[in-house]
């Protein structure tokens, strides 16, 4: 078994680190959709990390769909790999179209169009 | 046969990362370690307050060295709890805020005593704190005058408890009590150079006044338990048998006692006595009241009948240790009828400034009469609280300031010459 670590040398940001850490951990069945994910606290001692750099990097799974913050409940997990993938790929496609001048109505026509 | 070849530092099986399952065991020994220090800690208060509670076994309680020193079945108030006057039953007082008291505490049916402490005050008597627990029954207040209690300091001194128990010792406030070698009824203790001189009464039968009774003065160096000597009052009376010399006044090395109609007098803590010259007219002089001002300045009231209907009708003081006296006042048996009047029918406590100008009889049905010049002029300065027959037994006093605590319990306080208030009455009824 083996604890999975940070490289602070890498040039991406720890917080994407991490959160690319947890989106593994999920995908590899550490925790099952609706199951509570560990505190952050306890989440940034196994990595590390700070706490703050922690709860980043869940508020960026949360935007992603992967988890789900509710009061008094904790974080759950609501997303599955598959869908968090696409979803990355998706922003990219976003600002590729964005790069090249198209606007999302735009992107989402040519997406319906797509046979 | 197969060959397999292995890479040299390659693992055969890739090691797994895991995240999550790690994270929650940190949560599970972070809970374990949290619920561990509430325990330890929670186990550490309890045990505290056990012991604080007097639940547990308390050093606060008095040991004392005599198996007849037992403790009361009831819990006792723990050391540093802070008290009224109301259970004040003795004082002694240092300064005119600092002072040291006997308290005792009633039970339901108040018909004995429940426990007595040692207590300390610094506000001139308003409130006392616990500093000791005195052994159960080792205070009676409702049978112990004036002189019960002789401290140096609010930590070490004694208290004298009746017959068959002498004094008591304390070094550490009342925390734990050492019996002294001195028993006897009617006990009264004095300190003159940080030394204990006590009286006591021994009589074969156990009752005081019957034949064959003797006086003893003892004397103790400070912290002393057995005494450095101990001497038999002489009676003066040619073949007087009954009644003993009854010491009516000790202050520091000088004592005084009465036999019958006769005074005697010692200067060296009874070592020595000699026959003092008795002013007052009459019978009889059992009913005397003295008061030491000095060594050589004493004042004595006289009075004549018997309980309650004994008259203290003369006032006479001495500058020369008893062997001249002058007549200060004589009054009526009616208080407060006229000047010179000094008192009714009971004189329950007198007491006398050092400077021998003020002077204070409490007597009669709780009221209070003060002298400013001497003993010649008194006024009436009224009753003592709102209940009926509330006496003293003495009065304290430093400089101008005066106490005088109450019969059962409670404490009164001069304001001014003429004025006094109730710190605290007792819930006796």
């Amino acid at each position: 078994m083996k604890i999975p670590e940070v490289d602070r040398n890498e040039n991406l940001p720890l917080y994407d680190q991490v959160a690319a850490e947890i989106r593994r951990a999920i995908a590899d069945g550490e925790a099952a959709q609706g199951e509570r994910l560990p505190p952050a606290i306890d989440l940034a001692a196994v990595l590390g990390v700070n706490k703050n750099t922690v709860i980043r990097a869940l508020h960026i799974l949360r935007e992603e769909g992967v988890l789900d913050f509710t009061r008094g409940r904790g974080i759950r997990v609501v997303g599955t790999p598959a869908r968090s993938a696409l979803l990355t790929k998706m922003n990219e496609l976003v600002s590729m179209a964005r790069e090249q001048g198209y606007r999302k109505e735009e992107l989402a026509s040519m997406i319906l169009s797509v046979q | 046969m197969s060959l397999l070849i292995k890479k040299k530092d390659q693992p055969l099986v890739e090691e797994i990362a895991v995240l999550i399952p790690e994270a929650r065991l940190r949560r599970r020994r972070r809970w374990l370690r949290t619920g561990l220090i509430v325990l330890v800690v929670s186990a550490v208060v309890l045990l505290v307050s056990l012991y604080i509670g007097g639940l547990g076994n308390r050093s606060t309680t008095p040991p004392g060295p005599s198996s007849a020193l037992t403790q009361s079945s009831v819990a006792p108030l723990p050391v540093g709890t802070v008290i009224n006057a109301s259970s004040v039953t003795a004082i002694q007082m240092f300064t005119a805020t600092r002072g040291v008291a006997i308290a005792t505490f009633w039970n339901k049916s108040f018909t004995t005593i429940g426990n007595s402490y040692l207590t300390t005050t610094v506000n001139g008597g308003t409130s006392w704190r616990i500093t000791g627990v005195l052994p159960t029954g080792s205070w009676n207040p409702s049978v112990l005058g004036g002189e019960q209690v002789a401290f140096v300091s609010p930590r070490e001194g004694y208290i004298a408890q009746p017959a068959p128990r002498g004094p008591l010792f304390t070094s550490n406030g009342g925390r734990t009590w050492q019996s002294v070698a001195f028993a006897g009824e009617s006990p009264s203790m004095s300190l003159f150079k940080g030394d204990l001189v006590v009286s006591a009464e021994r009589c074969p039968t156990g009752l005081v006044g019957t034949n064959g009774c003797v006086t003893h003065l003892g004397s103790f160096p400070l912290g002393s338990l057995t005494p450095t000597s101990d001497t038999v009052i002489p009676s003066l009376l040619a073949g007087s048998t009954k009644v003993t010399p009854q010491v009516v006044a000790l202050s520091g090395s000088i004592g005084l006692a009465v036999e019958d109609w006769t005074l005697v007098a010692t200067s060296d803590s009874g070592a020595s006595w000699r026959p003092v010259t008795n002013p007052c007219p009459g019978e009889r002089s059992d009913g005397v009241e003295v008061q030491l001002a000095s060594d050589s300045r004493w004042y004595m009231l006289c009075g004549r009948g018997v309980g309650m209907m004994k008259a203290y009708n003369w006032l006479y003081k001495t500058a020369d240790s008893g062997r001249t006296w002058t007549l200060v006042a004589q009054g009526s048996p009616l208080r407060n009828v006229g000047a010179g009047n000094i008192g009714p029918y009971a004189v329950n406590a007198f007491g006398v400034s050092s400077d021998g100008q003020e002077m204070w009889i409490n007597g009669g049905p709780g009221f209070l009469e003060v002298s400013s010049d001497g003993g010649r002029q008194w006024q009436f300065a009224g009753t003592i609280g709102a209940k009926t027959n509330i006496t003293g037994d003495y009065f304290v006093s430093v400089g101008h300031e005066v106490w005088m605590p109450i019969e059962f319990g409670g404490l009164v306080r001069a304001t001014s010459a003429s004025s006094w208030k109730v710190v605290a009455e007792s819930s006796f009824p």
